[in-house]
């Protein structure tokens, strides 16, 4: 039996991964490469994506290796996925307990690599972490500064009075 | 650097919308207004956060959510147990946007009242009690419908 066909991937730091071709395939960015210049020794770079986010990316991929790919034009916000937006699988979940750079680095990387169910499973990731918050904890949260002076909070409070008034 | 300068617009804007409930859609942006400028203008400016509106918040939020959807798609709900808002004035107002529905759920007595303010030659609707899916992109997709006619 021959061993499964390979790919080399090379991150924007130099490093070089080699993985199972159907792995490397979850990107659909990387499925069109190997499809545009065919199969070849030569490394596929990455130059948007450094050492430790491509190991992380290929974890998920090579756990979701079997998977059907998901429709082209599959939507992270359609309304099905907004009521389904706590539900994350658990391995995901695991996955993708890592601090917010690397949370924000892996959704870049998912976006620019084109794999959508990844770039999903991120962007719920950090919706469930905003989703019932007040603004001052979303501001605590992501290290975001209150520019409004207390005159303009108020103000855009006082345009949206009906919010209080059902 | 924090959330909306580390990505792209566009996703931003992905997550911000997987932060709208159904429940109380037009609460949850303005919420979401209150953290800081930036969230502010780029909730503002992005209409389709703004389609999905829920008579359960009241009128005030009805007609702030339909006047910053602008053009975008509409998802209504009607649950009429849950909201102060007159049924014949609801359906007023989405009525007049009626080639903007994308998905409609009534949960009514008076489900007939519905159908006076509506234009069936612009919505090409079928309001009758047995209105079957549809899922054109320009036909309203009926969702979890609950008629007590």
């Amino acid at each position: 039996m021959s061993a499964a066909p390979q790919v080399t991937l090379e991150s924007s730091d130099g490093e070089k991964f080699k993985v199972d071709k159907e792995v490397a395939e979850r990107s659909v960015l990387i499925k069109n490469m190997i499809e545009d210049v065919g199969e070849s020794d030569n490394p596929i770079p990455l130059p948007n994506v450094n050492a430790s986010v491509l190991k992380k990316v290929l974890e998920y991929c090579e756990h979701h290796r079997g998977d059907p790919l998901p429709a082209a034009d599959a939507d992270p916000s359609n309304d099905d996925n907004r009521k389904r937006a706590t539900e994350i699988s658990d391995w995901d979940q695991k996955f993708i307990q890592v601090d917010q750079e690397m949370l924000f680095e892996i959704i870049l990387a998912a976006n620019y690599m084109d794999i959508k169910p990844l770039l999903d499973v991120g962007c719920k990731t950090v919706a469930n972490m905003i989703k019932g918050k007040t603004p001052e904890e979303i501001r605590k949260l992501f290290n975001i500064v209150n520019d409004f002076t207390p005159e303009e909070e108020a103000q855009i409070k006082k345009e949206n009075e009906w919010a209080e008034d059902r | 650097m924090t959330l909306h300068k580390r990505l792209p617009l566009e996703i931003f804007g992905s997550i911000l919308h997987l932060c709208v409930g159904f429940e109380k859609p037009v609460r949850d942006l303005v919420t979401l207004q209150l953290v800081c400028w930036t969230w502010h203008n780029i909730i503002a400016d992005a209409s389709f956060l703004w389609g999905t509106i829920n008579a359960a918040e009241g009128l005030g939020a009805f007609r702030k959510a339909l006047q910053m959807a602008k053009n975008s798609l509409l998802d209504l709900i009607f649950i009429e147990r849950s909201t102060k808002i007159d049924q014949t004035e609801f359906f007023k107002l989405a009525g007049e946007k009626i080639n903007q529905w994308k998905s409609l759920v009534v949960d009514s007595k008076r489900w007939e009242a519905c159908q006076d303010h509506l234009d069936p030659a612009q919505g090409h609707l079928d309001l009758g009690p047995r209105a079957s899916p549809k899922a054109t992109s320009h036909t309203p997709i009926w969702r979890s419908t609950t008629q007590h006619c």
